[in-house]
């Protein structure tokens, strides 16, 4: 019997030390979700804005979440803890197994500070989630006790969801300006904020930072939950960002983006459709919009182009049919697309075009980049 | 030991775990504000680790067995320890490349993320408008 512990105490060390001495490669995740943490702030009226941060693919991670004078204004940062937070929470985080269909994380979360100051024994737990696509787990709310002008939000919340990461894939060779070479000079620290404004006009608000190296990176937003007249539909946004150099030097970025809706009335898979342009690099003062039009109601803010036509650029930048003309290089333009686009056969029966499903809900996108020194 | 360093930030985690490092690969990660960075996360989450450690905290422990008494169960116990421990030693010897640096790599490692020096809320006005329709990749049929 002593023997047989032994041996498997052996074949235990030698297989742990094996696991060990894995390079980072061959522990590359599998699966494509991310676990994302987030902290939604609920307005009066039904608008929200949320703070999202994504947890590492695997391993070990810790970040804080957390808003300073007002709940409405969520912040994140890794793992130094904040010195001027007033509301949040620290997220310890593991990764314990993901598959295809799901993905296992431990969690233990604790409210750290709240009422403006940092607070001890606050609630908190640990909890171990077996997440699906689309989940939104709530962990804890901070009702705003004293609602002011300024911030008359109802309650700040920590969430755990589940998204699809995005994957870097090859920027068309329509959308590449002739004589331009990959990469930029300097990495990028990219902000996202996705937009959905609702029939009502109340507006849901998702940010989430990113580091760019100088290839390029993704970005990829937890799913949206859109309330339609035909059902419920899941609206999830990832994306790429891929750096170029024009010949003249600047450098101007390939934006492309994927929307995934999936729900009620759809096929399972749901209903895929991308799209892209050609921009400048914009400077940190300037946030671009990307307005994602729709067959139906137009959506447009602000006095931009038509659709696929021309938006305005900066610096004597103009961009045409989604494209843009960056440093003298001439930007072929993307493909237009269908007026009303493809039409999916949905469950019960009928063709429901996605953009009709969506017909009053409108998206958007705002970028601002700044470098990293 | 210090080994061959796929990642130039590796050698911060060993840095942090106490190993000896080579100075000029060392010198050079901490010339990226990357490295800087991850110096502080790095530290801040072993940090939050042995606090955790301490209050006796950490993530969700295992579900206890059920085990059932014997008559002189510190017998039984001793010796499996005993057993483990030295089929770990043997095993600890005989594996090849079975270096602190390997055994390291189960730390957790602390995850960079991008930190925005300006406020993300409230959203800031857009300066140029871009509008965009979305086409169906195929896949699916929709657009």
């Amino acid at each position: 019997m002593w023997s047989s512990v032994l041996v498997a105490a052996l074949i235990l060390q030698t297989a742990a030390v094996e696991l060990r001495q894995a390079p980072p490669a061959a522990a590359a995740p599998a699966a494509e979700w991310l676990v994302v943490v987030a902290t939604p702030v609920y307005q009066p009226d039904g608008g929200v804005t949320t703070e999202t941060t994504s947890l590492p693919m695997a391993g070990a991670g810790l970040v804080h979440m957390f808003a300073r004078r007002s709940v409405c204004a969520p912040a994140t940062t890794g793992a130094a803890e904040p010195a001027d937070a007033g509301f949040g929470w620290r997220v310890a985080s593991q990764i314990i197994s993901r598959s295809e269909r799901d993905v296992v994380v431990s969690l233990d979360w604790r409210r750290l500070w709240d009422g403006g100051r940092k607070v001890s024994g606050g609630p908190g737990g640990t909890v171990q989630l077996t997440l699906h696509p689309g989940d939104r787990i709530p962990l804890d709310l901070i009702t705003n006790a004293s609602p002011r002008a300024d911030c008359r939000a109802v309650a700040l919340g920590l969430e755990v969801r589940l998204g699809r990461a995005a994957v870097m894939s090859p920027t068309p060779a329509s959308m590449i300006p002739i004589g331009a070479t990959p990469g930029g000079a300097k990495k990028l620290d990219a902000e996202f904020w996705l937009i959905h404004t609702l029939p009502s006009g109340a507006e849901q608000v998702m940010h989430q930072a990113v580091r760019v190296p100088l290839a390029g990176g993704t970005f990829g937003f937890a799913p949206m939950s859109v309330e339609t007249t035909r059902g419920s539909v899941n609206v999830q946004l990832t994306g790429s960002l891929d750096r170029y150099r024009a010949p003249s030097g600047g450098e101007f970025l390939v934006m492309s983006m994927t929307r995934l809706v999936t729900g009620d009335g759809l096929p399972p898979a749901g209903v895929s459709s991308n799209t892209g342009s050609v921009i400048p690099l914009p400077l940190p003062t300037e946030v671009p919009i990307f307005e994602i039009t729709g067959p139906v109601g137009g959506g447009a803010r602000g006095g931009g182009g038509g659709r696929g036509g021309a938006a305005r650029g900066s610096g004597g930048a103009v961009a045409a049919g989604g494209g843009a003309v960056a440093g003298g290089i001439v930007a072929r333009a993307p493909q237009q697309t269908p007026a009303a686009g493809g039409q999916v056969v949905a469950r019960g029966g009928g063709a429901v075009p996605v953009a009709v499903l969506l017909e009053g809900h409108q998206f958007a996108l705002k970028l601002r980049v700044t470098q990293v020194n | 030991m210090e080994s061959g360093f796929e990642n130039p930030l590796e050698v911060i985690d060993s840095f942090i775990d106490g190993e000896r490092v080579d100075v000029v690969r060392f010198k050079a990660a901490l010339a990226e504000s990357e490295g800087r960075n991850y110096l502080v996360d790095a530290w801040m989450l072993r940090e939050a680790a042995r606090t955790d450690a301490a209050s006796g905290g950490g993530f969700a422990a295992p579900l206890p067995v059920a085990r059932r008494v014997h008559a002189r169960p510190w017998v039984l116990v001793a010796a499996v320890a005993s057993a483990i421990i030295a089929g770990f030693a043997v095993g600890r010897g005989t594996s090849p490349n079975a270096t602190s640096a390997a055994a390291n790599q189960s730390l957790p490692t602390a995850v960079v993320v991008a930190t925005p020096a300006v406020a993300a809320f409230p959203v800031p006005a857009a300066t140029r408008v871009i509008q965009l329709e979305f086409r169906s990749d195929g896949s699916s049929g929709g657009n």
